[in-house]
């Protein structure tokens, strides 16, 4: 059982970084921070499996990033969507509306 | 947005490090532990919250410094790429924007490459491509020697080859087989016209030696290759599907050859080619029966061996073993075997392509030499090229440009060019390869009816074009870094006099010696050919090769009645003679310059007769009478055979002067009346004759005896026929006389004795012809070089020349001083290039007659053209050198 939350969780948390990113450009511990304000704590995300998405995802050139400094005066990496991972955002949101619609009706049905 | 983007591709600059990795987490710690003390945690537990909700520190460390190392080397590799794009693509607008030099020079390289591609191509097929047998390395030929008279192939005897089956070691199979190309077949009869089928006979084991299948049908049993066995036959894939349609049904099948019936057992692939360029049939050669060979006689040696060495044996070893063998057969058998005390082994391959690899090894060096010449006369351009550009240069590295930079475009141009040039070479190879393959058709082993192979050019062009292209873009690549960019900025108008300027012009320089050298090489291998080529037509075969026919046939002997051969034999010259147009007609067994004829053991009546093992051999051709008169060859002594002497009359022989001179020591008068002794019979000598080429006109001609064709009458016959008019169109009355004999004659082949001497010629014409192209095409880049060197000799000393007319030198003066220049160039490259001709023309003893490869006078004349071309070429530039104007070139300098 744990295996398959784990699964689900890779792409689930991919999208949910990507979301988090396209207000602008934040350091990983304002994407953390803004995950667990939205689902109000209800997903646990590891911080370690969030960095390691973001550097998957700019490994991807789906994200890139700078130096920056954070609000409290330490040097922090920022992260920004570039075009294509905008691209990628829009694909990936209208596939999990779908996925989820369908296992909505089939729940709703039994 | 900009801004990130800067960053990020500095960021690319260096390889990802754990720092930065650590410096990350760290600081996602440290906010992670302020808010928690915010909350009202300690400092203690808001660490160890943090490091609990952030999990795996190590291992997440791990995996982003792995992913962002990937994607490190993958932006590298695309910046790479990127940049090699850019640099093509302004390499192909710099040659763009110079079409002219662009285009000679690939077109240069492009018929240096094409002729190489083309010419390797043809030189793998004859000397590397293995053959088409299974492990065909294995693969041998093996034959008795006799010491005394060294160690070139001999044929050998059935009872001799069964002995060294039985006590050999080395070979997993050994079979003899006897095939002469043109003489040795049959007559196919019963399907439509009689075909003359070219036929080997083989004995058990040379299948087994080859390792060949056949296609359809089975191998000969070893019952049916044995004397009295059934009359068995595997035929070629060609002879299956030209005269029966491919049709299956043919096992089974009994077919006539020469009137006799043999039934069809097999079906051979058509890789099987093999002896010589592919029999339509083989069969056994013990059906033979012993009036027409007697083959139980150990000295009656006739067949050819085949040996398939045992894995891990050599051929040296094989040789030793069989030696032994042999030896043993000597002491065994005097009578038939004395003298016979060794044996040789021979890689198969080797024995096929004989004499021709040095020929081809020759014009493949002569090709390299041609495309070196190409490529030092473009590196000499490039380099004059890269002094126009050498302000380009200095701005770029001024700005930034790394010097491994500035190396790579220059490289990235040359290399552009030379591929270019190597495209158009292959489309130049593709084309000459069929060519060459035409030209050298019958001339040299292995590539009649081989599969095309056109890739291989392809495959030999395209490589060659890039190295060709990195070798020319690194002189001036080189020159490039070594260049100061202050200085070159600093230098009005560029490079004149600067340091890199002169170390350019020597290196341009030395090119151009170079280029001369190669070109002397060239054109004195091109010349020692061409003059050794003159010697060998020059060379008197000994008879008129003009107006005469040859015709080949082979009588039938089906019922072994010699009486009926010999009457068609009669009736056949009767007829051709009395053919209008015809002014003389014979026959001989084997024609001149073909040198295929029997072996006999002899002696000369008269003296100590040593018994018949110990007795020397002479080569015997058996001839009609009339057939010295037909071939123009003039009795020295005596009288030629005439139509009396016949199988009734008194045995009677003719010799030839070397047979004379070198065995009887007398004047070839006394020679008339004496007599041969062949085996217990006494042969009067009735006439002697001029020397006749039998050999080749390479081969000096040796002792010879003729015997009257009657007398020993042989199936295998050619007429010569002498013709008042044309000789090929007197083929179809000649054809027409056979056939008023006997209308189901076959007839072999019919040519001219022009034409055999024009073959036995043609492969030295060929390599002539191909190092004269070579040569003159090395000349003219050798002309081109030192054209060049000169224009830009003058170009550079403009003003120099300037103050010398103004100080009153005539023009003369100054022609002659540049002139000058060029002409020390090309002296010192004629040098270097007869040192190295001494070294180099060595490796063509093998292919050259009556000429040394040190020859002199072809030194002495190579050294003059190639002067009185440097000549040329220097003053065509050199005349703009006098029309300097003082005033004009003093006021720009």
């Amino acid at each position: 059982m744990a295996d398959t939350e784990l699964e689900l969780m890779q792409g689930t948390l991919d999208l949910l970084v990507l979301k988090a990113l396209s207000w602008g450009p934040r350091h990983g511990y304002a994407v953390a921070q803004w995950i667990a304000d939205r689902t109000r704590d209800e997903l646990v995300v590891e911080d370690g499996a969030l960095y390691t998405a973001l550097h998957r995802l700019r490994a991807r050139g789906w994200v890139e990033s700078e130096w920056g400094r954070s609000e409290s005066n330490r040097t922090a990496r920022y992260y920004q969507l570039t075009p294509a991972g905008r691209k990628q955002l829009a694909i990936r949101v209208s596939r999990w509306e779908r996925y989820a619609a369908a296992v909505a009706r089939v729940l709703r049905t039994a | 947005m900009r801004g990130i983007r800067r960053l990020f591709r500095l960021e690319r600059g260096e390889p990802p490090n754990a720092d930065e990795v650590d410096v990350e987490i760290n600081a996602h710690l440290a906010m992670r532990i302020d808010e928690l003390i915010a909350a009202g945690m300690t400092a203690e537990e808001a660490r160890a919250e943090a490091l609990r909700q952030f999990g795996d520190v190590a291992g997440t460390r791990e995996a982003i410094l792995s992913l962002d190392r990937g994607q490190w080397a993958r932006a590298r590799a695309a910046d790479w790429w990127h940049g090699l794009a850019q640099e093509v693509r302004y390499a192909v607008r710099q040659l763009r924007r110079s079409p002219g030099f662009a285009a000679s020079t690939a077109l240069t390289l492009a018929l240096g490459l094409g002729a190489t591609g083309a010419i390797f191509s043809v030189v793998e097929r004859v000397l590397a491509r293995p053959l088409p047998f299974a492990d065909s390395d294995r693969l041998v030929r093996v034959w008795p020697t006799e010491p005394a008279t060294g160690p070139a192939e001999r044929p050998i005897s059935i009872p001799d080859l069964e002995d060294w089956r039985r006590a050999q070691h080395d070979f997993s199979a050994l079979g003899g087989y006897w095939y002469r190309a043109g003489q040795s077949g049959a007559d196919l009869t019963g399907f439509g016209a009689p075909e003359w089928l070219p036929v080997a006979q083989v004995t058990t084991g040379f299948f087994e030696a080859l390792g060949v299948r056949p296609e359809l049908g089975r191998l000969p049993s070893a019952n049916e290759m044995r004397e009295g066995g059934d009359h068995v036959v595997v035929i070629s894939d060609g002879l299956w599907r030209r005269r029966f349609g491919g049709d299956p049904s043919i096992i089974g099948r009994t077919i006539q050859l020469s009137g006799l019936p043999y039934v069809v057992v097999g079906v051979m692939p058509p890789s099987m080619r093999f002896p010589g360029d592919g029999p339509d049939a083989w069969l056994a050669a013990l059906y033979q029966p012993q009036s027409s060979t007697p083959w139980k006689d150990r000295a009656t040696r006739w067949l050819s061996v085949v040996g398939r060495l045992a894995p891990g044996v050599t051929p040296q070893q094989a040789q030793r073993d069989l030696s032994t063998v042999q030896r043993r057969l000597a002491e065994q058998y005097p009578d038939a075997d004395h003298g016979w005390t060794a044996a040789c082994a021979v890689p198969l391959l080797d024995t096929i392509v004989g004499d021709a690899r040095p020929a081809l090894l020759i014009v493949l060096g002569a090709v390299a030499c041609l495309l070196l010449i190409a490529c030092v006369n473009i590196a000499a351009l490039l380099l004059a090229r890269v002094g126009a550009r050498e302000r380009e240069f200095a701005v770029r590295t001024a700005l930034g440009a790394p010097g491994s930079r500035v190396l790579r475009q220059v490289l990235t141009e040359s290399v552009v060019l030379a591929l270019a040039g190597g495209v158009v070479g292959v489309g130049i190879a593709l084309l000459a390869e069929p060519v060459l393959l035409h030209l050298a058709a019958g001339q040299v082993p292995r590539l009649a009816g081989a599969p095309g192979t056109q890739w291989l050019a392809a495959l030999v062009t395209l490589p060659l074009a890039l190295v060709a292209g990195v070798a020319l873009g690194l002189p001036p690549g080189l020159q490039l870094l070594s260049i100061d960019p202050q200085r070159a900025l600093g230098e009005a108008g560029g490079g004149r006099g600067s340091t890199a300027g002169r170390g350019r012009f020597r290196a341009r320089q030395m090119m151009v010696v170079a280029e001369t050298a190669l070109a002397v090489m060239l054109v004195c291998g091109a010349g020692l050919m061409a003059k050794s080529f003159r010697k060998l037509v020059a060379v008197d075969a000994g008879f008129r090769p003009d107006h005469a026919l040859a015709v080949a046939l082979t009588l039938r002997d089906t019922d072994n009645d010699d009486t009926r051969m010999a009457r068609v034999y009669r009736q056949i010259l009767e007829r051709v003679r009395a053919t209008p147009g015809v002014v003389a007609a014979g026959a001989a067994k084997v024609l001149p310059l073909q040198g295929d004829e029997e072996t006999w053991p002899f002696a000369v009546a008269g003296g100590v007769i040593p018994p018949p093992g110990e007795r020397p051999t002479v080569t015997v051709n058996h001839v009609s009478d009339g057939y010295f008169q037909a071939l123009g060859t003039p009795m020295v002594a005596g009288r030629e055979f005439a139509p009396s002497d016949t199988a009734g009359g008194p045995d009677v022989a003719i010799v030839n002067e070397t047979f004379v001179r070198r065995y009887m020591g007398v004047p070839p008068s006394a020679a008339i009346d004496r007599a041969l002794i062949f085996g217990t019979s006494r042969v009067p000598i009735v006439g002697v004759v001029r020397d006749l080429h039998e050999h080749g006109l390479d081969a000096a001609p040796q002792a010879a005896a003729y015997v009257a064709a009657p007398q020993n009458l042989r199936s295998s016959l050619t007429l010569v026929v002498r013709t008042r008019g044309d000789p090929a169109s007197m083929t179809a009355p000649v054809e027409r006389a056979i056939w008023s004999v006997d209308k189901d004659q076959a007839i072999r082949n019919v040519t001219t004795l022009d034409a055999i001497v024009y073959r036995t010629v043609a492969r030295a014409r060929l390599t002539s012809v191909l190092l004269a192209c070579f040569g003159a095409l090395g000349l003219l880049l050798g002309a081109l070089g030192i054209a060049g060197v000169v224009a830009y000799t003058v170009s550079q000393r403009r003003q120099e020349i300037g103050v010398r007319v103004a100080l009153g030198a005539t023009r003369r003066e100054v022609l002659e001083v540049v002139v000058g220049r060029g002409l020390a160039l090309a002296l010192a490259g004629v040098a270097t290039g007869l040192a190295a001709s001494l070294v180099a023309t060595r490796a063509m003893r093998a292919v050259l007659f009556g000429i040394a490869p040190a020859d002199v006078s072809t030194y002495a004349e190579v050294a003059g053209v190639l002067l009185l071309v440097a000549m040329a070429a220097a003053y065509l530039p050199a005349r703009r050198a006098m029309a300097v104007d003082p005033v004009e070139a003093l006021r720009v300098g």
